[in-house]
Order: C-alpha cells, then structure tokens, then sequence
C-alpha cells in the first residue's frame, strides 16, 4: 500500500475464475465510496494459460495502474513466476500449498507468505472455479477488506441459488479459519463507507455501447474478433430491449455493408472490430464515404500485423485508419482516451456523421475496451439528438431532388427510401449530383473532368466546419509548462498520473491530448506548440505514428519520443521516469 | 400517393443487343404488374454491367460494390422490412465476390428478391471466364487450348442447397416467362433467386440466343414437376446440356428473418423514436 492505492493482483489458469475473483473485489470497492482500476490480461484460449486481474483501489478517482502488488492471490505456480518481482513491500501472498510450491529463496524479505488449502474447502464433485470463493474469504481475513461487503457482491453474482448458496458457504469457512490463525486482526488501509453515492464499474467498450443506444442507434452488425466484439455482444444482450437489432454477419465485410444498407435507409448504425476484421471493412469505408452513408465503425486495437498477438493491447492502427481505402475522401478517426470520452464522445459522432454523412472509426485499444474503471453516472441530460439535414416530403417540391446537390458546405439533403419524392440513387461510383455515372454515356462523357472536380470538392467541402465542429484537441495543464506531453488514446490516464507525480517533485508537464485524428486538428495543434518548450511524443507503437502526422500536417518533430510495443499498456511510473529523463 | 413513374431519362449504355435489355424491360413490366409504389421500392444492385440496371430505373436504388448487394440489401430490409427490397447483378459479382454472402442470405431467408442476370462470363472487364462459365470455355483468363477447367457454379442448384424459400430460372428470350417468374419472386416471401439466362453479345460467342433457344425447355411441361418438393427441383437442377428446364423449380414457405426479430413485430427499426432514451436501466446494472 502507498499513497493512498491499494493493488490486489489474482494470478492463475483460465477456468479458475481468476477475472471473476478480481472483480468482485472491485465491485464492492466501487459501491463502498472507493474507486477501482481492474485490468485483465489473457492469453487467447480457454482453458490453462496464465490470466490475471489487477485490481487498484483507492480513496480517489483513478485513471491508471501500477503494478506494485500488496496483496497476490495465487491460483497456479506460473502465477508467482510471474509476479514475484512485482510485490510491494509487506505485501500478502496467499496460495494453496497442495498444488504451488513457492521457492522461499525468490520471495522478497518482508513478504509475508500464507498458505490456504483453498482447494479442500470445495464439496466434493463440486466445479473447480469455486476455489475463487475460497480466495476471497482468505482475502477478507489477510487485508481487513469487509468482508459483508464482499458477501454481498458475491450473493449478487450468482443467479442459481444453489450456486449462491455453495459459494457463500465456502467463503465464509475459509475467512473464519484464516482469521482464528491471525494473531492480529488487519484493517484494511482505505476506508468503505455504507451509505456511498452509486457509481458504475465500467469498460471502454460497455460505455461506447451504451453510448450508441443512448443516441438513437437501432442496427449493429458484425463478425466476432476480440477486442472488439464485446460491444456486439453487449449490443446483442441488451439492444432487442431498446429496438436494436444485431445481425451476425458471414464476416467483416458483409458486417460494414449491412451497415451502410440500415444507414442508406436511415437507421443509425455501429460496428466493431479489430485490425483484421477492419482490414476487410476497408473497400466499403470508401463505399460509404462516397455514397455519403453516415456510419460508425470501432476499431479496437490489438497487436499486429497479421493475427498479430489477440488478447493484447496496441496503438499501432492509426496510420491505417486515417488512410485506410482507395483515393481521398473526409473522414472522422476519434481517438477516446477514457471512460468518459468512450461515452460522451461515441454520442457526440453519431451525430456529427449524420450532419456530414461521413464515416467514423472510434480508435480504442484492448488497453481501454477491456479494462474497468468506476465512474460516476452518466449525466445525460444536456446529450440531444441532430440528425443533419433530412429531406421532408411536401407537395410542391419544384425541383427535382438532388441527392448530391452541391452546396456551400459540400452537405446535401439526405432523403431515405419509403420517403415520397426523394427517390434517387446512392453509389459507390464517382457521380453528379444526381448520383448518376456511366462513362460511356454520351452527355455525360462530355461533362466528366467537371463532375469529377465538383465531387471531390463537394466531399471536401465539408472539412472546414468539420474542424470547426469537432473538439480535436484537449490540453491538460498549464500551458506554460516546461513539458508538453503529445499523445492520444488510452495513454491519457497513465499521462495524467504521471503529470501529477512530477508535479509532486517540482517538474511541471502538460498534456496536449489529440482526441480527434482526423480531421486532423492542425489549427488548434499549431497554437498548443507555439508555446511549447520541450515536447514529448508518447505512443504505444514502433514508428512514432502520431509523430508522422503532426509532421506531415505541421512540419513539427517532437523533440522526444518514448514508445512502447511490447503489447502491454503504459504505467504511470514508466512516463514519470521519461519525464525526469527529458527535464533533467 | 403512391408513385408509378418507372422510367428515367437516362440512356443505357450496354452494347446493342445485350441480353441485359430484355432483363431491364422484364424488370420493369413485372414491377408495373405488381403496381408496387416505387417510392417504396429499393433496388440494391453490385457492380458490373448487369449491375448498371440500379442506373436507369426510378425506383430507390442503391449501386454497392462489386459483389456485395446482397448484405447491403440485408440491411435494408432489416432497417425497414416494409420496403419491397430487390438485389441485382451478374454472375461474377453474385457468384464470385458474392457467394459467400449467396448463401447466407438464403439460409436466413431475408425477405430479399435477387435476380442474377448470367451470361457466363465477366463482360464489364471485357471477358474473363466467370464461376458459372462452362468446361473448355474459352476466355481472356482460361485462353486456349485448354480453357476453363473449373467446374461451373450451377446457381438453381446452389440456391436450393443454401435454402432459399423460391429458385427459378429464365431465359430472357422468354419475354413472357421472365416477367411473371419476376412478379412471382417479389410477391414471394421469403429469399427468391432467379438465375436469369442471357447472351454476352461481346465476349461469350458460345452461350448465344441460339444456343439458349435450342436447349431452354419450360419445366412444368416436363414429367414429374412438382415446384413443392426440393429433392424433385435439385433432380431438374442437374439438367445442364442438352436440356436446361426454365420455370419455377421449387417454392416453399417458411418464416423469413425479419419475422423472427420480436423488436420490430410492431414497428420497423427506422420508425423508432430517437430521443430521450433512458439508459438509467443499462447503467444500474454496473452498479
């Protein structure tokens, strides 16, 4: 324990109920007036391997993670293997001497070993898993956690109530034994309190779901590939209940164009992915944006190229999603780098596409998607829906519709099919205003060099209200500060904590946050740097990709980098020490 | 008030004598006899030259990508399923790029009609052999001698294997066929696939009108016929050679997809109301 943050790590092979464990601890933290972080990692199978949950708590808000471990619960060998270096001093281990042997000679001094048989304590014939109940009655015992209060998630948990019922049992007899073993009774070093204001426990993905429901979205379809495919499955779970309807496709690509088939009919729509599955969405992306069908498509990142590494988190899509597809076309790449900006952000761009009828890729990672964090409610009251510039049916229309009319602002009037009068035809060749192309066509092959020109500047037309429109940046901090740290995505909690560890020791760092990468907000960027001093590019990627477009669009190099892509997520002592580096 | 003005100003632009055109007039007069109201009407086309037909009629149309009407159709129907929703293209978008989504719109049973408009070969690229182009056929990719060695994709028979609820083939030079096969399908409901015969006047000089019309037989003049039963249907669909049978092979009825969703039983997606969704419900449960 330092500092007012409390990390439990449980360590040990699929099956065993190891995120559940983490979980549960963290829930009860949550609805006690505490705060957790809980991050899962996961190798891609079902059964064996090593998983593990750390959950962080403390008595304020949390953006991020340490791992200093104060107290590990062991559910296999490869689990202290893993993690013995990482325990803080005094830290708890709580293992089960039947099946892990812990070579005393690796345990730091000051570590205090406790050896459980949690396995005796399940009922004959009984599911292994249940070992997570016997963990956390130890828990209770060894760390002070409240233990009624753990009690009561875990009756909240289960919906058999034999399973409840089996599982409270085995928990409450293994936190009697261990405490009659103490000599002292521990207290544990925050605070519950009963009466606590509710808040949510949260991942990156649940907050962009339900942001998507929250903002009119009726149609979802898509092909499962992790870290995206829990916003389908949540869609799937809880969207019937609000009108939605989920469609499993065949794969991406008839995922992305059922999509823009529920747009064109005027149905707000969402996907989500990964880089693979949003490999193949690629030749409709362009489909869409030509035929100016609103869409909204998550890309959340794992490591590549390729099958690439499925259960790990990377930053290293973005050069691909702001490029991604033939010839040149207006895009939105938000970049969300927490909780909240999944939420209100995810709201926000289903409107803006429908105002510019563009696509929108949200970037997110496995980092952000699939780590939980508690949050208080969502605010919703301020959140309307605009639905851009409809076409309604009247009598008199004197013209005939135009669906691609050209405008000062590139937008034109979008009518639906069923709508009377507003029949047309949306494509996915270069077209007039009229939406019709045949180049072998005699009146029109005359005019073509025009229609070519005036629809690429229709589609680019709409770029400087874009901009206008869209909070590109955030700038945390002073704006005079020595540092100016330059990131985007799910860096930002790690980036805030470390800021204000440095500013603790004296050093002052800023944080430009670039939220939206396209379009890319080179107005608002180039103001931040005129008064920057020293820069830091952080990126979780090899080539430095946000780096390559700040130049391109600003002629800017930073004048640091620090990259990581090891597949794991940035911590906030890791940019600490970066930043001592670069103002020393 | 509904809306019947089927035809637009546009000049189709496929060579004299394409057997796209007889398709377009057959599309038009099956739409006229129906008395649909066109502004309830999408046309959801792919790419290539029998996909240029969403170019020329005034219904709603939608021109996806090569290949891909069909999940793009899917869409449609599942956004408003009281659209009368209509896929169209050739055989090298439906059966190459396609194929995969072929299938998995006809075991879903979509309310989806799709018409396929094959000639055996890829004519907007100028000639290469398609899925449905014949052994030994000789084209700009399988050049002689020894031509396509791939067996033909034998569309009837694929689709009353993937399960579609109506498979019908005609020949466009049965003018009078092909208008009440297409009126039948998009009265059908359910996923209705006709394989359209046509001559590519360009590239295909084997599969002419000629050879159409001496091989084309209408199959319920044909002996044990009996548009009820798939095993029947799957027999005539193995007749390619001498004997094509065209006609209703098989029709039957089951429920269609959009029938299973309880969300839309009373209204479709696109009716739904929008604002002040309440996501309390949805938060609590992250308590």
């Amino acid at each position: 324990m330092n500092k007012g943050y409390y990390t439990c790590l449980f360590g040990g092979e699929a099956g065993y109920g190891v995120m559940s464990a983490g979980s549960i601890i963290a829930k009860g933290a949550n609805r006690s007036g505490l705060w957790s972080f809980v991050v899962n990692e996961y190798p891609s199978l079902i059964q064996g391997g090593l998983n593990s949950c750390l959950v962080r708590i403390s008595d304020k808000p949390l953006s991020s993670y340490e791992e200093t471990i104060d107290f590990l619960g062991l559910f296999s060998q490869q689990a202290f293997d893993c993690y013995a270096d990482k325990l803080s001093p005094g830290a708890i281990v709580l293992y089960d001497p039947g099946t892990i042997k812990l070579d005393e000679s690796k345990v730091p001094a000051g570590i205090s070993l406790y050896p459980v048989s949690l396995a005796s304590h399940i009922p004959k014939g009984g599911a292994k898993i249940m070992i997570n109940s016997a963990m956390l009655g130890g828990f209770c015992a060894l760390t002070g956690y409240p233990k009624n209060t753990l009690r009561d998630v875990i009756n909240s948990e289960f919906h058999s109530e034999k399973v409840r019922q089996e599982n409270i049992a085995i928990f409450e007899e293994v936190y009697t034994l261990v405490l009659a073993s103490l000599s002292i009774k521990k207290d544990f070093p925050l605070k519950f309190q009963l009466d606590a204001a509710p808040k949510i426990l949260i991942n990156g993905n649940e907050a962009i779901s339900i942001a998507a429901i929250k903002a009119g979205c009726k149609f979802s379809a898509g092909y499962p590939m992790t870290p995206g495919s829990s916003v389908l499955t949540y869609l799937a779970d809880h969207g019937p209940e609000y009108g939605l309807v989920f469609k499993q496709a065949e794969d991406e690509i008839a995922a992305i164009n059922m999509l823009i088939g529920a747009s064109f009919t005027g149905v707000r729509s969402i996907g989500s992915t990964s880089g693979g599955g949003f490999s193949l969405m690629v030749e409709a992306l362009g489909f869409a944006a030509l035929a100016e069908v609103p869409l909204v498509i998550v890309n959340a990142q794992r490591g590549g190229p390729s099958t690439g590494l499925p259960t790990r988190t990377a930053q290293a899509d973005l050069n691909f999603v702001v490029h991604a597809s033939q010839g040149e076309f207006p895009r939105i790449v938000l970049a969300p780098g927490d909780i909240e900006e999944c939420f209100y952000e995810t709201f926000r761009v289903f409107n803006l596409v429908d105002k510019y009828q563009v696509p929108c890729i949200i970037l997110t990672d496995k980092f952000l998607a699939d780590s939980s964090v508690s949050h208080p409610l969502f605010d919703t009251d301020k959140l309307t829906i605009q639905r851009g510039k409809l076409f309604e049916a009247t009598e008199t229309n004197e013209q005939p519709y135009l669906r691609y009319q050209n405008t000062p602002d590139g937008i034109s009037v979008r009518a639906i099919p069923g709508q009377v009068g507003g029949r047309h035809i949306a494509t996915s060749y270069t077209h007039g205003e009229d939406g019709f192309y045949s180049s072998g066509n005699k009146e029109y092959a005359l005019h073509e060099p025009q229609v070519v020109v005036d629809s690429m500047d229709k589609l680019y037309n709409k770029l400087p209200s874009m901009e206008k429109d869209i909070p590109g940046i955030k700038l945390h901090g002073s704006p005079d500060a020595a540092l100016t740290i330059i990131a985007w995505g799910s860096t930002k909690g790690a980036i805030l904590e470390a800021m204000d560890l440095a500013a603790s020791q004296g050093l002052s760092a800023n944080f430009l946050q670039v939220l939206y990468i396209a379009p890319f907000p080179t107005t608002a960027i180039e103001l931040v740097l005129q008064k920057a001093n020293k820069t830091l590019l952080i990126e979780g990627n090899k080539t430095a990709q946000l780096g390559g477009i700040l130049r391109a669009n600003t002629g800017y190099k930073t004048d640091y980098s620090f990259l990581k892509y090891n597949s794991r997520s940035f911590m906030p002592s890791e940019i600490l020490g970066k930043i001592k580096e670069v103002l020393s | 008030m509904a809306a019947h003005d089927i035809d637009l100003s546009y000049v189709p632009t496929w060579c004299a004598g394409c057997g796209d055109y007889g398709i377009f007039m057959a599309l038009k007069k099956a739409l006229t006899s129906l008395n649909l109201d066109l502004e309830q009407t999408v046309l959801a086309t792919g790419i290539g030259c029998a996909s240029k037909i969403a170019q020329y009629i005034n219904t709603y149309r939608i021109e996806t990508l090569h290949g891909r009407s069909l999940p793009v159709a899917t869409g449609i129907k599942l956004a408003n399923h009281n659209l009368t929703v209509i896929a169209e293209g050739g055989d090298g978008d439906g059966m190459g790029l396609g194929m995969g989504h072929f299938i998995h719109t006809a075991r879903r049973n979509l309310d989806i009609t799709y018409f396929i408009h094959n000639n055996q070969i890829y004519g907007l690229t100028k000639g290469q052999s398609s899925p449905t182009s014949d052994l030994g056929a000789i084209t700009k990719f399988t050049p002689a001698p020894l031509g396509n060695v791939e067996h033909p994709v034998n569309i009837v028979k694929m689709a009353l294997n993937a399960g579609a609820s109506f498979v019908a083939r005609g020949f466009v030079g049965n003018s009078t066929q092909l208008v009440a096969l297409m009126a039948e399908a998009i009265k059908h409901p359910g996923f209705a696939v006709i394989d359209i015969l046509q001559p590519c006047v360009s590239f295909n000089h084997t599969n002419t009108y000629q050879w159409y019309q001496q091989r084309v037989k209408p199959i319920e003049a044909m002996e044990g016929y009996d548009s009820t039963n798939l095993e029947k249907a799957l027999s005539f669909a193995a007749l390619w050679g001498d004997e094509i049978p065209i006609g209703l092979y098989y029709r039957t009825i089951r429920p269609t997809y959009h029938e299973s969703l309880p969300q839309i039983s009373h209204q479709s997606l696109v009716q739904q109301p929008l604002d002040n969704i309440d996501i309390t419900g949805l938060m609590k449960e992250l308590y």
